[in-house]
């Protein structure tokens, strides 16, 4: 599953870049957070309440920044578990500026979700994957107006 | 109908009248009537069969419905009556469902054999002259893979007319 | 002469033995089974259907309430069982060590004191996933680039079959005037018994024996393969199949549970008891079929059938498991020339590996006979509609003839007995097929959709002479021991294993036949590997054809040392004594005769001089030849063209088993069959999406048929007896799932060939029908 978005901030590219190439800045963005472990600048483990319908329960993520080119691309790679089943998102972020002053970030995200929620829930699964992504950028836009 | 709360880690004693008897077990609060049937009460006639409340296995009759045992909590039972394929016989007596399923060869592995009859057990209570139809809605929620069905339905027929021509086995309860 | 005992002999629909337990709930079944101290087994499941494992943290598992061990795979490494040998030849995972290959494989045991408080524990575990690249599409699996699923492999490719004669068949399709061909695909399904898979394992460390009762249909070679794997002396394993809900051909591979039951039974020193739970059974135990083939057929403009080809794929899914017979890896697909005379054919398959469950034999399919048959009756259905000729005539004029028997099929096979034409017009008879052909002549021009189709099939079950069948090296006999008592009361003891099949009836009713004693005084046991003879197990049809055959031999030896007997007490010579059913008597003078009883009771208290005390015989029986059962099915349907559902309106079945045990029996195997072929063809599919989620994984998504939309089966017989079989008779439990799926598949076709349609792959969901009717400008909204 891909979704992608964009966002228009009155900052410039370089005010945005270290914002969210910050982890802690970036985590506590992570939708129904229930804990959360930095373990260093590029790597943090969070648990988190997730599902579909009636299958919920706790999920366990890796949350990675896996490409950093300061100010224009960021990468990240979301690894979780839980509930019989596997998450793995790879999302790219895109910031270019604008000539108005402010900057664009565009995202793009690869979901890929197995196990026990795909299987029974395979209909519900791509409207909660992009609502769960969308609470994350969202939030993270908020934060940067 | 009142709302049954228990702590999670709670042991509940349940009292209930099992096949005539008066049964007493103890039970967590998510401990599901069959397992509770088969392994506390040591009663293994009924079966699991799935997980999802499709197959029918476990049905028994509980307060004088048929039900799936895997879709009910014990301590629902609580104060009860049930009645399970254990019961089916009276003195030694096979119920007529019984000789019907072994008369027409109604079963096979014998596995969903225990809550077809049941299910049909309940049929015949409500409906003692059922048309074909009627006999194969009521045990549509029971899966059989050995069968077929035919001889399943040739035996409740069976069983319907011995029941309606034989007055000693009209029900006293249950 | 005196009245002779009602005995219940060959042919009687006498009620079934076992039953009287069963319908009292008294069966005794693996989830029956309770040993003081029992512990329960529960597995954590791989949601990845191929991924390396970074790590597995069982910490808080351990620790949770109630659990007593935690088992991974490198706690089986060191014994050697994290990979065993498969029923194929080729070795399967019990325990990953490295990385995982299908959605729902085991990869973590855990055991606890209930059921309740291993699902709990489970949860507990944490297993990190790198995820890989998944292969599903078997084809795809076998292209260069492909993700390899085994490390121990260089590629996909299982292995490459051949069967028949490439040249000769290439020619004769150059040939002929007609040829068709189709694509096809015979989607996968699952054997969905009413009972999932489980076992009680029980290590008793003093004696040094385990014992493990087990939901399988073959418990003496899972006993001598344990054995091998894990050195535990043969004469020290027991394994009990008890009473079983259902096997069908999935309870004969061999499972992770088992094993890893059996080590954390050794660990703890308790029973360990694995039920698997539905939603865990069926995505991970053996599916059935997932075939795709292309297959010709070409022929002569005036109908004469010459040739069949057929090129295709199967799916294995991670590990070969089937219980093969060792010469034929895809079984006896090579049966596929069907009920015809044809002049030459050729088949070739390759297997291939995918990230799914090991599995294809199973489902009552007699070793791919499933597949087989329904190529060559859709391809000889396709052809008679090209060629504008009614489907039953161009099979009665290719049938094989009843002269022609013991007929030499040109893929090797010898059929022993036929009468194809008899089976067909006897089905068409009793349909009322002319009848029918002009009813639909005149629905179609009201543009109503009614079809008419017909499988006219040959089975092979029996499996199998010993210069052609073994597996695993063990040949494919199958044993009766056979002890007459004091009292003349038997005891009998078989290598097969019943699920539901009624041996204990029906193997009574053949000694009730040759020793004249009825069938309540003859007790049948079957599935203690301690005291039953070696046998290969009951699937593929195969149990009255060996064992049955070897009850009969063992009868006669008996019968044999019965008539000295008889000829000491009656004083005559033993040329002079005559047998009849259940007594001896002087030839000439038939008011002197002793009774099978009076025999027994001197074989222990009168022998002749010089004679062996007691009275019984063991054999195994090495089977000459396979049996072909066959018959002709013919299928009614009307398509709703609005909805696409298919309502199946009549269904005639003909079957040919030979001579029968117990009509009663074989009316219900068909009954059965029928009614998975029905599920096979309209409802049952299990599938995967490209990320290797596997959908139809229990019982609310995977449809089975109910009694509801379960039609009512019409059944007949004719009989031809097998001339090698000791009683004449053939196998037949597998027959109506073989034969069914074509037929129903025919008529539909047959019902929409007029808009176009050449074939449709089942399930026949109806909106399948109905997006076909649509692209047709057929489908009716009102």
């Amino acid at each position: 599953m891909k979704f992608e978005g964009s966002y228009q901030f009155p900052k410039t590219s370089s005010e945005v870049y270290s914002y969210i190439s910050n982890l802690r800045r970036v985590s506590e963005c992570i939708p129904d957070l229930k804990s959360l472990e930095i373990k260093s600048e590029d790597e943090a483990l969070a648990t988190v309440t997730a599902g579909i319908g009636f299958i919920r329960g706790d999920f366990n993520l890796r949350f990675n920044v896996t490409q950093r080119s300061p100010h224009t691309n960021l990468g990240y790679a979301v690894h979780g578990s839980g509930l019989g089943s596997g998450v793995d998102i790879s999302i790219t972020v895109r910031l270019v500026d604008l000539s108005t002053g402010g900057s664009t970030l565009s995202w793009v995200a690869d979901t890929k979700v197995v196990g026990r929620v795909a299987s029974m829930a395979q209909g519900m699964i791509s409207s909660q994957a992009e609502k769960i992504i969308k609470q994350f950028f969202e939030c993270l836009s908020q934060r940067l107006r | 109908m009142t709302a049954l709360i228990y702590p999670a880690d709670a042991k509940v004693r349940l009292e209930l009248t099992v096949n005539g008897e008066r049964r007493v077990g103890e039970a967590e609060p998510r401990m599901l009537l069959v397992h509770f049937i088969r392994e506390v009460l040591g009663l293994t006639g009924t079966h699991v069969g799935c997980d999802t409340s499709n197959c029918g296995a476990c049905t028994v009759v509980l307060n004088g419905r048929a039900v799936k045992s895997c879709t009910v909590f014990a301590v629902q039972a609580n104060g009860g009556s049930l009645l399970t394929v254990e019961g089916l016989a009276r003195k030694g007596r096979l119920h007529p469902i019984q000789e019907g399923f072994w008369e027409k060869h109604g079963l096979q592995c014998g596995y969903c054999t225990p809550g077809m009859m049941m299910a049909a057990y309940d049929l015949l209570q409500k409906n003692p002259d059922p048309t074909e139809e009627e006999i194969r809605r009521a045990i549509s929620g029971n899966l059989c893979r050995c069968t077929g069905y035919v001889k399943i339905v040739e035996a409740i027929q069976y069983a319907a007319q011995k029941l309606r021509s034989d007055p000693s086995w009209r029900s006293g309860g249950d | 002469m005196t009245e002779m005992p009602v005995i219940h002999g060959m042919g009687s629909a006498v009620k079934r033995k076992e039953d009287v337990r069963f319908i009292q709930g008294r069966g005794t079944y693996v989830d029956d089974i309770s040993l003081p101290g029992m512990v329960y087994l529960d597995f954590v499941r791989s949601p990845y259907a191929h991924a390396r494992i970074r790590s597995i943290n069982t910490e808080k598992a351990k620790g949770a309430p109630g659990v007593v061990a935690v088992i991974t795979g490198k706690d089986l490494q060191p014994l050697g069982l994290d990979w065993i040998p498969t029923l194929s030849g080729d070795k399967m995972m019990v325990l990953p060590t490295e990385k995982v290959v299908f959605q729902m494989q085991e990869v973590v045991g855990v055991v606890a004191e209930s059921r309740y408080a291993a699902a709990d524990a489970v949860k507990l575990v944490e297993v990190d996933y790198e995820p890989l690249p998944v292969v599903i599409d078997p084809k795809k699996a076998l292209e260069e680039g492909s993700p390899i699923v085994r490390e121990d492999k260089r590629t996909n490719h299982v292995f490459h079959w051949e069967a028949g004669d490439r040249e000769a068949t290439d020619r004769l399709f150059e040939q002929a005037d007609v040829v068709v061909g189709q694509d096809m695909y015979y989607q996968r399904i699952h054997v969905s018994y009413m009972e999932p898979c489980g076992c009680v394992a029980y290590y008793d460390s003093v004696k040094g024996t385990l014992t493990i009762w087990m939901t399988t249909q073959a418990p003496h070679v899972v006993r001598t393969v344990a054995s091998l794997i894990t050195k535990i002396p043969e004469n020290k394993i027991r394994i009990i199949s008890p009473d079983i809900g259902g096997g069908f051909g999935g309870k004969v591979y061999v499972y992770p549970g088992y094993i890893v039951a059996a080590v954390a039974s050794i660990a703890t020193g308790r029973p360990v008891k694995w039920v698997n739970d539905r939603s865990d059974d069926h995505p991970s135990t053996a599916f059935a079929r997932d075939f795709h083939m292309r297959a010709e057929l070409a022929a002569r403009k005036d109908g004469t059938l010459l040739a069949f080809r057929v090129k295709a794929v199967s799916d294995h899914g991670a590990f070969f498991g089937d219980a093969n017979p060792s010469k034929f890896p895809f079984g006896l697909f090579s049966i596929c020339t069907g009920s015809y005379d044809l002049k030459a054919a050729f088949v070739e398959v390759d297997g291939a590996y995918t990230n799914k469950p090991q599995g294809g034999i199973a489902y009552r399919c007699s070793f791919r006979v499933t597949e087989a048959v329904y190529a060559i009756e859709r391809l000889v259905d396709i052809m008679a509609h090209k060629l504008g000729v009614d489907p039953a005539e161009l099979r009665l004029k290719n049938f094989i003839p009843p002269e022609r028997f013991p007929y030499r099929s040109v893929m090797g096979w010898v059929y022993d007995s036929g009468n194809y034409a008899g089976a067909l017009k006897k089905a068409m008879e009793k349909i009322g097929y002319e009848e029918l052909r002009r009813e639909q002549e005149e629905k179609r021009k009201r543009g109503e959709l009614m079809g008419i189709g017909i499988s006219s099939f040959t089975e092979i079950v029996g499996a199998g002479p010993s210069h052609t069948f073994d597996i695993l090296g063990i040949k494919m006999f199958d044993s009766a021991e056979i002890r007459i008592h004091p009292t003349g009361k038997v005891i009998a003891r078989f290598g097969t294993r019943s699920q539901g099949q009624g041996h204990e009836t029906t193997y009574a009713q053949i000694i009730a036949e040759e020793l004249g004693i009825p069938i309540e005084d003859i007790t049948v046991e079957e599935g203690d590997t301690d005291t039953a003879p070696y046998g290969l197990g009951t699937y593929a049809s195969r149990s009255t054809p060996t064992a049955g055959a070897a009850a009969a031999v063992a009868s006669r030896k008996i019968r044999e040392k019965a008539k000295k007997i008889a000829a000491h007490l009656l004083e005559a010579r033993e040329e002079d004594v005559v047998w009849e059913r259940g007594r001896f008597y002087v030839k000439g003078a038939p008011a002197k005769y002793k009774t099978i009883q009076d025999v027994a009771f001197a074989a222990y208290t009168n022998p002749p001089p010089g004679m062996e005390a007691g009275l019984e015989a063991v054999h195994y029986y090495d089977p000459p030849n396979m049996t072909f059962p066959f018959g002709s099915y013919i299928c009614v349907v009307d398509v709703d063209r609005g909805t696409g559902e298919v309502k199946v309106r009549r269904f005639v079945a003909v079957d040919d088993c030979g001579n029968i045990i117990n009509p009663l029996i074989v009316d219900g195997q068909i009954h059965g069959g029928l009614t998975m072929g029905f599920g096979t063809a309209f409802m049952e599919e299990i599938s995967y999406d490209q990320d290797g989620n596997v959908y139809g994984a229990n019982f609310m998504d995977y449809t089975i048929p109910t009694a509801v939309e379960t039609p009512k089966w019409e059944t007949d017989k004719t009989v031809t007896p097998s001339p090698h079989h000791p009683l004449g008779a053939k196998g037949v439990g597998e027959s109506a799932t073989v034969g069914s799926p074509a037929a129903f598949v025919n008529a539909v076709v047959d019902a929409l060939w007029p808009l176009g349609v050449t074939h449709i792959d089942m399930p026949l969901y109806p909106w399948k029908i109905r997006r076909l009717l649509e692209e047709k400008g057929y489908a009716l909204d009102k």
